[in-house]
């Protein structure tokens, strides 16, 4: 499943993937897609691929992974089996922002639409490269302001983009 | 090694001409180049410009924190996969 069809608040977000065990107390190695690695523990109980549910403790980080320690996972041969199994939360878990705040993954897959109501293309990426943010719309590059996006309803998936 | 202060800040002359040229008209079209290694000076804060970065062009608003980089700086040229889970964005 692509990260723009999880925009839904019933659907899970994805915060890492289980790369594989650290040692042989059944710590694993977790490549984390959250903008910290605290990020893994900091919305509670984690899913995994599969539906199980756990409780996740970021222990450290080591060569860019972070090794976690998931409740009841106590055995390198434990871990083992969750090797490659996506880390997810509920989308609804994650907390409210302010306004003219959102998340990446919701701005990614609406649609933009001029004043008219004309269609002009679907959000496909959300760059900041240190000059502002950046949205990317059917390859076009366009900055993410109040002047060029007065309307942003993500409830509805719609952008209003001013020409 | 750095540049010496005695030369001052590295710009390219068309560069500047055209920067000046919009200051005197007002208008608030983007500036396209290909001029990466420009300096970015005083004279270009609240200028957009859209910066090539060998592919396409990546619109650069150019804020008073820029002043002393490069405009390449700001359009990297290697393309960058990154995960979003919980990234926030906000509205400039």
């Amino acid at each position: 499943m692509k990260l723009n069809e999880r925009n839904n608040l019933n659907e899970l977000v994805v915060l890492g993937v289980i790369q594989g065990t650290h040692g042989i107390k059944g710590l694993l190695k977790i490549k984390w897609f959250t903008e910290r690695s605290e990020g893994l523990s900091a919305y509670g109980p984690v899913t995994l691929s599969g539906g199980k549910v756990y409780n996740i403790n970021v222990k450290f980080i080591n060569k860019n992974n972070a090794i976690c320690s998931l409740e009841g996972i106590n055995t390198k041969e434990e871990g083992e089996f969750l090797k490659g199994k996506e880390i997810s939360v509920a989308r609804s878990i994650l907390p409210d922002l302010g306004e003219d705040e959102f998340y990446e993954g919701d701005l990614i897959g609406c649609g933009v639409e001029d004043p008219a109501g004309n269609k002009i293309g679907i959000i496909s990426a959300v760059y900041n490269f240190g000059a502002g943010t950046l949205i990317e719309i059917d390859k076009e590059l366009v900055r993410f302001d109040e002047e060029n996006f007065p309307i942003v309803n993500i409830k509805s998936k719609k952008l209003v983009k001013n020409l | 090694m750095a540049r010496s202060i005695w030369k001052g800040p590295f710009v390219d002359g068309y560069l500047l001409k055209q920067v000046q040229e919009l200051n005197k008209t007002g208008s608030r079209q983007a500036i396209r180049t290909w001029s990466r290694r420009s300096t970015i000076i005083p004279q270009f804060v609240g200028i957009n410009f859209a910066v090539h970065n060998g592919r396409k062009f990546i619109p650069v608003f150019i804020t008073e924190e820029m002043v002393g980089q490069k405009l390449g700086e700001y359009a990297p040229t290697r393309t960058f996969f990154g995960h979003t889970a919980d990234k926030r964005v906000k509205k400039d």
